[in-house]
């Protein structure tokens, strides 16, 4: 399977105290690919680096099989992208709006922006600058989907959206997705709300990649485990510990979080003499945190 | 894709670029309206000329101002729906970015010259109401041609002005400035202390911008409406 965006050792300084650095990043055509990272960890830099807004100091990005950011205006036909704030011109009724996009895109669905503009409950006639952020977050999606993009960048698309309108975004985008097989590029602090339709997931932390693979191996081989006579030492364990925290001293008995986990790798612990007492599954959002937590480098493993 | 780029730039300035088109109309007007028939003991052709000269004379310093102001105003206005974005928008289109510029920098020139079509009406109104002397000729268009030229001048330099960040436009005038004042130093310092030196920075500068074939020449040229 081709990747539909690829970033190779890519690095990029952003003022004195942010850095990307060797990033790698691999989406693959036709997936959902959700890419995860808490506030200021560099999600929206990548993104600006694959939309070639940002130039990258190092490294190698391709998007559809072209380069960025030399094949940009060919690359940028072909891809919707939801920016981090809605960024339309606030002069422009929306039916403005659409003409105006429209121009610029030679697959753009006339018929079907203004079907879109109907089914999100838009007002063609309304000004932008008096939409309301809802409002602004549904055009710019309609904008997004109706060029009939092979690939979407979304910057968290529902970030600050109520409950309704989000569910409308979401709703639209899969729609469009699931007609198309368009690989859907979809950053968001908001977790829960990745998982339950990305069947990949990559996590940022510190403009670095911290983990990518797909959603199912991320929410099946993340695991917490009760231990009970752990070893000191866990550089032989067949999987990554994330995270140890003591339960009881005296037993003594710990919890670990673990990713890659698989049941045969209890052979390990009987072999250390330790037992397993408890293996238990973690939701994307707790794998997501105890990621970060041991990805950064004030974490020595053990949790208090 | 043009057509879409200058409507847009046309909804965002239309308001702004109202004042601007009835100044371009009243000013030929305001500038010819003291002068009425040409007074007794003036009607000699060159003595008329002189006389109708010198009060044109007065107002031929609002004529580059307003085209300095209508040039500035629509090219900061060109990029302001793009400085409130931060430029995400137009990034994010499948247009290389000079290809954009440029189409930008196209439709905003067109709009500038509605402020000038203000000034060939205003200048034409004003030549046919006042009396000019035999051998003496009202030269409207080619007031509004210099209008537009200088409008259009200063139009560019903003443009290319406002198309940077507030950062970069402050250390590209900065620079520029600090450099005049520090040439203008060095040279009255270096006519002070060495003998036979003589060069008056200042006035060779005004002198090379604003005189033939200096490039902003079009503001300091004939701006007469009557001439013989």
């Amino acid at each position: 399977m081709s990747n539909a965006i690829e970033l190779n050792k890519v690095t990029y300084t952003a003022g004195k105290s942010f850095q990307i650095s060797d990033l790698n990043l691999h989406v693959p055509e036709g997936a959902i690919y959700g890419f995860l990272g808490a506030n200021g960890s560099g999600k929206t830099t990548t993104i600006r680096l694959i939309m070639g807004m940002l130039r990258a100091e190092a490294g190698h990005i391709s998007v559809l099989g072209e380069n960025v950011p030399n094949d940009m205006p060919s690359i940028l036909g072909r891809t919707g992208y939801v920016p981090e704030r809605p960024h339309l011109y606030p002069g422009l009724t929306v039916g403005e709006t659409l003409r105006y996009h429209a121009s610029f895109y030679k697959d753009w669905d006339s018929e079907w922006s203004y079907e879109l503009v109907e089914a999100l409950h838009l007002d063609a006639r309304q000004t932008v600058g008096q939409m309301s952020k809802g409002e602004k977050g549904k055009l710019v999606i309609l904008l997004a989907i109706a060029q009939r993009p092979e690939l979407l960048i979304l910057d968290e698309p529902t970030d600050g959206l109520d409950p309704v309108v989000r569910r409308d975004v979401l709703t639209a985008v899969l729609d469009y997705v699931s007609h198309t097989k368009a690989t859907v590029f979809i950053s968001s602090h908001l977790v829960h709300e990745l998982e339950r339709f990305c069947d990949w997931v990559g996590v940022v932390d510190d403009g670095t990649l911290v983990v990518e693979l797909p959603m199912e191996d991320f929410k099946s081989g993340i695991k917490r485990l009760k231990v009970q006579n752990p070893p000191a030492e866990t550089d032989d364990a067949p999987f990554v510990v994330l995270n140890r925290t003591f339960i009881d001293r005296r037993t003594p008995m710990e919890m670990w979080v673990v990713r890659g986990w698989q049941d045969p790798m209890t052979q390990y612990f009987e072999r250390t003499g330790a037992t397993v007492c408890d293996v238990m599954d973690l939701d994307l959002e707790e794998g997501f945190v105890e990621l970060l937590r041991s990805s950064r480098p004030s974490s020595n493993g053990y949790g208090e | 894709m043009f057509q879409q780029i200058l409507f847009t730039q046309w909804k965002s300035f239309r308001m702004g670029m109202i004042p601007f088109v009835i100044a371009a109309f009243a000013l030929p007007l305001l500038a010819v309206q003291g002068l009425g028939p040409v007074p007794e003991g003036y009607e000699g052709a060159r003595v008329g000329l002189q006389y109708l000269v010198a009060s044109w004379q007065l107002w031929l310093p609002a004529f580059p101002a307003l085209a300095v102001t209508v040039g500035a105003t629509a090219a900061l206005n060109a990029w302001s729906w793009d400085h409130k974005t931060d430029h995400i928008y137009a990034l994010s289109l499948p247009i290389s970015r000079s290809r954009y510029a440029a189409w930008k920098m196209g439709a905003g020139a067109l709009l500038v010259l509605v402020p000038a079509l203000g000034l060939l009406l205003g200048a034409i109104v004003a030549s046919v109401s006042i009396d000019i002397p035999a051998s003496v000729n009202a030269y409207p268009t080619a007031l509004a041609v210099r209008f537009s030229l200088a409008s259009l001048l200063a139009y560019s330099v903003f443009f290319a002005l406002a198309a940077g960040t507030i950062r970069t436009t402050v250390i590209v005038l900065s620079s520029f400035m600090g450099m005049i004042i520090l040439t203008a130093i060095m040279t009255d310092y270096a006519s002070a202390v060495v003998p036979g030196f003589a060069f008056d920075f200042s006035a060779w500068l005004v002198e090379s911008l604003l005189e033939w074939p200096g490039p902003f020449e079009v503001f300091s040229g004939n701006w007469s409406l009557i001439d013989v």
